[in-house]
């Protein structure tokens, strides 16, 4: 096969059309070097760290950094943000090595104290990073913040906050010295829910740059945050193209852990 | 003491009577998406029998709103059962914040030719008799409303 006469570009059809096979992209690989990259890029396209042994697994099979299939991956979703930092901090700045990550999904999994996770190291994680989604039991709203501030490219946010307000609401004790002098673009899709409604989007109306989304969704709030979902409308009033709300007032809502 | 709000369904303007709210819920928290010039969609998701909330932020879309095309209203199971009196299950004050969103939505279609979306969120067919014929009279009766599932 490494000598095929096939072109290149049929190849990596072939590989395209099996995105969705694992086990048929895992022969694929074993083909040739020639192989390894067009189908790893399917393989770990999407990569998932659940727990600490997921994420010990991960380690031990790819010990090198730098000859990971890290880079290959465009979506990463960290349910246990707190192992991941740390394990980070451990092999200073493994996390790294996700530069061409799309997409970051960011959750605490494990319940832990969130207002002990520091999320720094996950900052600017990649450059090119256009999507962030935030499933919080209860993050101080600074460190969510400052994790989306450090994407100039994000366009959508997502943020839910499975608890009310909290008492480390106006926590501010991992905030980066500086702070970027170009905030994101936020030109696509926001979706604030729970706690996460009243917090972001306090912050998101006072960005200096403002806020360009096409599409809001905003799900279980209070009636006393449709001032600030105003607010947001009004921020994206040239650009708003969708609204999608939900309210809780006249319910009583119950925040869940999601584990 | 009655309250007023400027109802604005693009160049109509009437003056609408919320009597029928109760002390400290007609209040400022409302919505106001009179900004959003470029809006084309819009939906609502109710989790109780009010929606004072949904009628006051609908009243508050202008004539800028030009691309504005659909308007849907996700419903709780229980505004959708059958052979239900409404006045005697949700009360006069409730029926009263319906009817004035079911002749908001005949402004609407007249004025824009919106036709609203209501989806109900069990997925099941929606029946003859059931709650929203009476919540919603004129929209229902002129055939102005998309029933969903």
């Amino acid at each position: 096969m490494s000598n095929s006469r096939l072109p290149a570009e049929l190849l990596d059809h072939i590989a395209d059309l099996l995105h969705d096979e694992r086990h048929a992209l895992g022969n694929c690989c074993l083909v040739s070097k020639s192989w390894i990259s067009r189908t790893r890029k399917h393989l770990f396209a999407r990569i998932v760290f659940q727990n600490e042994a997921e994420l010990e697994s991960w380690k031990n099979t790819f010990p090198d950094p730098s000859t990971s299939p890290a880079h290959y991956a465009t979506t990463l979703d960290v349910a246990c943000s707190s192992v991941v930092t740390a394990a980070d901090a451990e092999a200073g700045g493994w996390i790294r090595g996700f530069s061409r990550v799309v997409r970051l999904e960011v959750g605490n999994r494990l319940c832990e104290d969130e207002t002990k996770i520091s999320l720094v190291p996950l900052h600017g994680l990649s450059p090119v990073v256009k999507s962030l989604c935030m499933y919080s039991n209860g993050l101080p709203p600074p460190r969510t913040f400052d994790l989306a501030l450090s994407f100039p490219l994000l366009e959508d946010l997502t943020v839910v906050s499975y608890f009310g307000p909290l008492a480390g609401d106006n926590d501010s004790s991992d905030r980066p010295a500086v702070q970027p002098l170009n905030s994101p673009a936020f030109t696509g899709s926001l979706k604030l829910s729970r706690g996460g409604v009243k917090r972001t989007a306090r912050q998101l109306v006072s960005l200096p740059g403002g806020i360009h989304f096409r599409k809001l969704s905003l799900t279980q709030f209070y009636k006393n945050d449709l001032s600030l979902i105003t607010g947001l409308v009004e921020g994206c009033s040239h650009t708003l193209e969708s609204l999608d709300v939900e309210h809780s007032f006249g319910t009583t809502v119950q925040y869940l852990r999601p584990c | 003491m009655l309250n007023t709000a400027l109802v604005r369904p693009f160049n109509i303007c009437v003056r609408a009577n919320y009597s029928l709210l109760p002390q400290g819920e007609s209040g400022s928290a409302s919505l106001d998406i009179s900004g959003a010039s470029k809006l084309r969609d819009v939906t609502f998701r109710i989790n109780s029998s009010r929606v004072e909330w949904v009628t006051v932020a609908l009243q508050t879309i202008t004539p800028k709103s030009r691309d504005l095309r659909q308007i849907s209203i996700y419903l709780p199971c229980y505004l959708t059962a059958v052979g239900t009196d409404v006045r005697k299950r949700f009360g006069d004050q409730v029926v009263g914040e319906w009817l004035d969103l079911d002749r908001l939505l005949v402004r609407f279609w007249e004025s824009h030719s919106i036709r609203p979306i209501f989806a109900r969120p069990d997925g099941e067919e929606w029946e003859e008799g059931d709650c929203i014929g009476s919540l919603l009279p004129e929209t229902t009766r002129r055939g102005i409303v998309d029933l969903v599932c």
